[in-house]
């Protein structure tokens, strides 16, 4: 009787060990496994890559087009959205002084391109440029998006 | 007897439980150590490479702001230069002065809208600038344009001015009257001027050898006020060419063409002060 009682009680002694042996190393698993999929996504995704892309091709479109006076004429805007490839949409909005709705003066789409189908506009999709027209200080805001395959 | 070894059995067994348990626990530990190991040095590497790409982006984006300032402050002032034909190293210069532009206003508005500028781009700019609004050569020659459109000057700034061959074209919102020729030389340096005026429309084109080391001057007079082409000694500098012009300006543009070796536009004299994240541009405006 004695010995049974000391055998229940090393047996509850082990389990007790077992479970807290399986819930450390249960933690430490789950330590590692979060811990590693913490390093995963601290890397530069492909979708940062491809937005400064994006804003790159922007920037220059701006770049070019201030260096030819374009802004404000249509067909000389669309010659510069033409030399951006098919795959490239592009939004060109034109502000007086200040980018706010109403100091919004022009806005010139890249032909074919909709950017309510293509992809929805967000304000880390834009590049901006100053200029100088008619005597004013203007803002000029370029959106660019790839255009959706169907 | 036999209870005592059977005793001494299980304590054995135990004894052998626990050491393997602790061998097991050991490795366990071991080879996550190693491995967190790992994972961290991938994510140092990782971590540079986003720190550097970031870097490129930011280096990028305050070259790209630095561009947009220079070529609005070409509004007022642009250099262009493209190689000579005779040389590799010897540069066709035009400076055109845009005098229709109130420079004054122009740069007084022009700093408060920078900083718009960057508060929407997250950008911090601040922009200075002084009058006369200054263009740099890497050969020490300077064009300095005061901002209320009377005075231009083209000359080294500490000594005189290599070039042989000035051009000069103006361009008047009004007609002359008449004009005083400068005193032409049979040798100097040689200089051609371009006058065209807008109502009625007139034009003239003067050329020959003045004596770069005197004073001389071309004026044209209108019904109001004149405008005076110096050249050779101006202001204390050798072999320089100026213009000055009452107020109010009659001219709406001035362009000054030269050749000179080894020379290429620095920067305008306004500062400039643009930080992204750790990148920073503190200088002056480049040309």
């Amino acid at each position: 009787m004695k010995n049974q009682i000391k055998k229940q009680t090393e047996n509850h002694k082990k389990g007790f060990i077992v479970t807290l042996d399986a819930i450390i190393a249960l933690i430490l698993s789950l330590f590692f496994v979060s811990y590693t999929f913490s390093i995963a996504n601290s890397f530069p995704s492909y979708e940062s890559v491809s937005y400064v892309k994006m804003q790159r091709i922007g920037q220059d479109a701006l770049n070019a087009m201030e260096m030819t006076n374009s802004f404000g004429s249509q067909s000389m805007i669309n010659g510069i959205f033409q030399q951006t490839g098919d795959q490239i949409c592009m939004k060109l909005e034109i502000y007086n002084q200040s980018f706010t709705p109403s100091a919004r003066k022009d806005t010139f789409m890249k032909p074919g391109c909709n950017p309510k189908k293509d992809q929805e506009i967000n304000s880390g999709d834009r590049s901006f440029r100053t200029f100088y027209q008619d005597g004013d200080f203007k803002y000029a805001v370029i959106s660019v998006w790839l255009k959706e395959t169907t | 007897m036999k209870m005592k070894n059977e005793r001494k059995i299980n304590k054995k067994k135990d004894k052998d439980i626990w050491m393997k348990g602790y061998i097991l626990s050991v490795s366990a530990l071991l080879l996550f150590s190693v491995v967190i190991s790992f994972a961290r040095n991938t994510e140092t590497l990782k971590q540079q490479m986003k720190d550097s790409y970031h870097n490129a982006v930011q280096i990028s984006k305050l070259k790209y702001f630095i561009n947009d300032i220079s070529e609005d402050l070409g509004n007022l002032i642009l250099v262009d230069y493209i190689t000579d034909n005779s040389s590799a190293s010897t540069y066709n210069i035009n400076i055109i002065d845009n005098i229709s532009i109130n420079k004054t206003k122009f740069l007084a508005d022009y700093s408060p809208f920078l900083q718009g500028y960057g508060n929407i781009t997250g950008t911090n700019i601040s922009f200075s600038y002084s009058d006369p609004l200054i263009v740099n050569f890497n050969n020490g020659m300077q064009y300095s344009s005061k901002l209320e459109g009377t005075s231009v000057i083209f000359r080294n700034a500490t000594g005189n001015s290599p070039i042989t061959n000035y051009t000069i074209t103006l361009v008047a919102n009004t007609a002359y009257t008449n004009y005083t020729e400068f005193n032409w030389e049979a040798s100097g340096t040689y200089i051609t001027i371009y006058y065209s005026d807008t109502s009625p429309p007139h034009t003239f084109t003067k050329s020959g050898y003045i004596n770069s080391s005197l004073l001389n001057q071309f004026t044209i007079n209108y019904s109001s006020g004149n405008v005076t082409i110096l050249a050779g000694l101006v202001d204390g500098a050798g072999n320089a060419i100026g213009v000055n012009q009452s107020l109010p300006t009659q001219l709406s543009s001035i362009i000054i063409n030269s050749t000179m070796a080894e020379a290429l536009p620095i920067a305008y004299n306004p500062s400039l002060n643009i930080s992204i994240l750790n990148a920073n541009y503190a200088a002056n405006v480049p040309a």
